[in-house]
């Protein structure tokens, strides 16, 4: 749920980086690794950050950043020492002729700082920013110097990450905890230089002054820092994060690997009986014959019923079972816009087997498939199977415009069946 | 993850008729299940959860479509000694073997209905109301789950919708929703959700609870949409290109060179658009276009530009300033009047010289800038518009590539004098070489965000 700072600077100049080339093209592990995580957006994306090939090198110059920021700051805090120890003496010299003066500016200077650091603090808690003028300086500092500095390929996305870096909780909290232990320098050496030289006149109003509250700040904001640092959230609504949201979500799993095969039902291809007699009938699968009559009007084939209904099968295999000879073949019409399922399957090689007779299915409907944007060769392929797996033959039929081929062959099949 | 119970729905229907697909759609997930026009693609029973980010709410259980109702609901006659006892006799159905062996689509599908609290019945309203699909209703009326009937491809040209709600009312189910899976509507999805909750009114809180993280999320998604257009429109105003001419009867390359850029800045929009409606890259299908025109503007001279090179020429003077304070005290030969004086000068020189110096010298050498034309800017809002309003209405189970078209934009007056302002601030665009990201630009950023248009984006 929540990262540490080094994490957080790496995921956000990840999403900077993206956010200005595109996303990373050999994130599929990352995001594979990212989907595992199991937790919060949060968490997906620090993953994926973390995981990618440039992550490493990104990495370490977070650290070397991270370092230099610490350097930094140590030599502002030695130069403020110093400073306090210069100004200290000088006040303390006998020999001084604006001791007053600088008695004032020694107290005054870490005060007026103190006082506009508040002003600061308050400002950014109302407004945004970077902190003041120290923050100011040190965003500069980080967006025109550190990408030069930096190795890695996301230089310059890690020197904007640490600049929004400082507008977190967590990086105000280091700068303010900069800031003050940098006056606690100035202000510790001053009064130290002052006490040593038994100037109490002047070791006290500095401690009061300058001393204590940064006693008292700079490691509170050190704890707040290292505290803060420790619970970094992401903005997840940012479009460079929004985007990732479902290539890290881990939203589907397969409840049941097991797969039975699909209930088929292999017949042998039927052949007329010797003692079939009268024409061949026809039947309707999921879809009317007038179409098929209409187009071979002298069509040797008398319409025996529809198989749409639990109806209309009973009554179709009564009078099929009536029949003193089978019919010499059966014809079923039926659309390619219907998908083939085993229920029909089940029904047609049925109707078959009580006609006792070959059958052979008349397909409609390639063009308005194909209209509606199928894709009639795969589902044609698919009525041919179920044909296949009732010993049936078929053949496509396009009305309005039906393929002479298609005539002739089912003229063909009747003909032979009639004859066989 | 809490522990609360999420909602368990079945999705059920005949073969092929779009269960994968209004899960994808539902889970804004394109990879999930397998889709293809044709049946059986579905053979084994699959989760896909839809959680908020800590709790799941719901999960979908994709399922294996019916293929054999009539002889199934037939046994179920035949064995069936209650009337009124249709889970009973489902029950004694299912422990029959013979019948999970010749029925196993079947069996699998009624056994999920069974750990299911509801169903999700969809239907292929392009095909006729068929018995076979009356039977698929009263095998799985048997399992006293609760049954909501999703009328699939409502949208196409030969739907049968009226057709299907009698039907569906002649069995008393009334309960009814058009949800086109390859068609996308938030506001059809949440009226999914809430048909769902007046079946099941205990779990009324977790689908309210749902319910409004989809419309956080969606408000996220759309809000995120406005504003990676904005930056695209700022970083492509604000962006400059100045190469000096090789041969003066070849194409300008500082023109060609924008165009570059800003190509492919506008891929990366895309992109980003596309992730954000959770589409893959390959879903969209950009043509070429040409930069229509660009723009010289007067870089060194214009108010916004003296005024900014003046303010960073100011910063160094204070740095200046600073440093030579530090000096003098530091050092004792330098007087404190001395150290600050000098520090002004050396800062505000050194300030002048780099805000100054590189326009004044491209000017003078003829390398003059070049931005992109507001005609250029508003092709590029109008064709990333399209786009969104595209995704907005796309199915996660729609496998057709998007074409990149332009949508009808009129001119804001607002948005086109936040662009020029952005063009006089070349370190606004993450094109050009000395990018920041000031709060101004995220100001502006954000009303540009809030000038376009809700018509394509909500």
């Amino acid at each position: 749920m929540a990262l540490d700072f080094h994490q957080w600077l790496l995921t956000e100049s990840v999403r900077l980086s993206e956010q200005q080339h595109g996303r990373t093209r050999d994130d599929e592990a990352a995001n594979a690794l990212a989907r595992s995580t199991h937790g919060s957006l949060t968490d997906q994306l620090a993953a994926r950050a973390s995981t990618l090939s440039i992550a490493p090198a990104a990495m370490a110059d977070i650290r070397r950043l991270q370092r230099a920021a610490s350097g930094a700051a140590l030599v502002a805090m030695v130069t403020a020492g110093y400073v306090g120890l210069r100004i200290a003496q000088s006040v303390l010299n006998p020999d001084g002729i604006d001791r007053q003066t600088d008695l004032i500016a020694l107290v005054r200077l870490p005060t007026l700082a103190l006082a506009g650091w508040i002003v600061a603090a308050g400002l950014w808690a109302l407004r945004g920013g970077n902190g003041g003028l120290t923050g100011h300086c040190v965003a500069i500092t980080l967006e025109r110097f550190a990408p030069r500095c930096l190795r890695s390929p996301l230089a310059a996305d890690i020197a904007r990450a640490g600049v929004y870096g400082l507008r977190t909780l967590a990086g105000q909290s280091r700068l303010a905890a900069a800031t003050h232990a940098t006056w606690l320098a100035y202000t510790g050496t001053a009064s130290l230089t002052a006490s040593l030289q038994s100037a109490s006149w002047l070791a006290l109003p500095v401690a009061a002054y300058g001393l204590l509250p940064r006693l008292l700040l700079a490691p509170a904001y050190g704890f707040l820092a290292i505290r803060r640092s420790r619970r970094m959230t992401l903005a997840v609504t940012l479009p460079g994060y929004l985007q990732l949201r479902d290539r890290v979500h881990a939203g589907s799993a397969p409840a049941n690997q097991s797969e039975a095969a699909m209930a088929t039902l292999p017949r042998a291809p039927r052949q007329a009986q010797e003692t079939a007699t009268g024409p061949v009938l026809i039947i309707a699968a999921e879809r009317s014959t007038d179409d098929l009559l209409a187009a071979i009007p002298d069509l040797s084939a008398t319409f025996a019923g529809a198989l749409d209904t639990r109806a209309q099968r009973r009554s179709l295999a009564r009078a099929l079972s009536d029949r003193a000879h089978p019919p010499p073949g059966l014809l079923a019409t039926s659309s390619v816009l219907r998908t083939p399922d085993t229920g029909t399957a089940q029904i047609l090689g049925d109707v078959a087997e009580t006609a006792n007779a070959p059958l052979i299915l008349v397909l409609f409907d390639r063009l308005a498939l194909a209209e509606r944007g199928g894709d009639p060769q795969a589902r044609i392929a698919d009525w041919d199977r179920l044909a296949d797996g009732i010993g049936a033959d078929a053949v496509v039929f396009d009305h309005p415009q039906p393929d002479p081929a298609a005539i002739a062959a089912i003229r063909q099949w009747t003909q032979d069946a009639e004859t066989s | 993850m809490t522990d609360v119970a999420p909602l368990d729905i079945g999705i059920v229907g005949h073969t092929n008729a779009g269960k994968t697909s209004l899960v994808r759609t539902l889970t804004r997930n394109r990879s999930f299940g397998e889709v293809e026009d044709r049946g059986g693609t579905t053979r084994r029973v699959s989760a896909a959860s839809l959680d908020d980010g800590h709790t799941t709410r719901l999960r979908l259980w994709d399922s294996p479509g019916l293929e054999n109702a009539p002889a199934l609901l037939e046994h179920l006659d035949e064995s069936s000694t209650e009337r009124h006892d249709g889970l009973a006799a489902l029950r004694r159905l299912l422990d029959d073997a013979e019948i999970a062996r010749r029925f196993p689509e079947e069996t699998r599908v009624l056994e999920l209905t069974l750990r299911c609290d509801g169903l999700l019945y969809v239907i292929d309203v392009r095909e006729p109301v068929l018995e076979k699909y009356k039977d698929e209703l009263a095998v799985l009326a048997a399992s006293a789950r609760p049954i909501i009937a999703v009328l699939n491809f409502v949208a196409a040209d030969d739907a049968r919708e009226s057709e299907w709600r009698d039907a569906l009312a002649r069995v008393t189910l009334h309960t009814v929703v058009a949800f086109d899976a390859r068609v996308r509507s938030f506001e059809t999805e949440l009226q999914l959700y809430r048909k769902i909750a007046s079946q099941l009114n205990d779990f009324e809180p977790v689908i309210e609870a749902w319910i409004a993280h989809r419309q956080a999320e969606e408000a996220h998604c759309r809000d995120a949409a406005r504003e990676t257009i904005a930056t695209l429109l700022v970083d492509a105003a604000a962006a400059q290109r100045a190469i000096k001419p090789a041969d003066r009867f070849a194409p300008d390359p500082s023109l060609e060179a924008l165009r570059e850029a800003i190509r492919a800045r506008e891929q990366v929009c895309s992109e980003t658009l596309l992730g954000l409606y959770a589409f893959a890259d390959e879903d969209y299908e950009d043509q070429d276009w040409p930069l229509a025109s660009g723009y010289w503007p007067d870089a060194v001279f214009n108010a916004d530009a003296v005024l900014r090179y003046t303010s960073q020429a100011a910063l160094y003077a204070g740095v200046g300033v600073a440093l030579g304070g530090l000096a003098s005290l530091i050092s004792a030969p330098i007087g404190t009047q001395t150290g600050l004086l000098l520090g002004l000068l050396v800062g505000t020189g050194v300030g002048a010289a780099s805000a100054f110096g590189p326009p004044l010298w491209r000017r003078s050498y003829g390398q003059q800038p070049v931005c992109v034309s507001d005609e250029t800017l508003e092709r590029l809002t109008a064709r990333q518009l399209h786009l969104i309003s595209a995704l907005n209405h796309r199915g996660h189970a729609n496998t057709e590539t998007l074409a990149g078209a332009q949508s009808a934009l009129f001119e804001n007056p607002e948005r086109v004098a936040l662009l020029r302002e952005a063009r006089r601030h070349p370190e606004w665009s993450s094109l050009n070489a000395g990018f920041r990201d000031t709060a101004r630009r995220n100001t502006v950023i954000q009303r540009i965000s809030a000038s376009l248009p809700d018509f394509y984006i909500d």
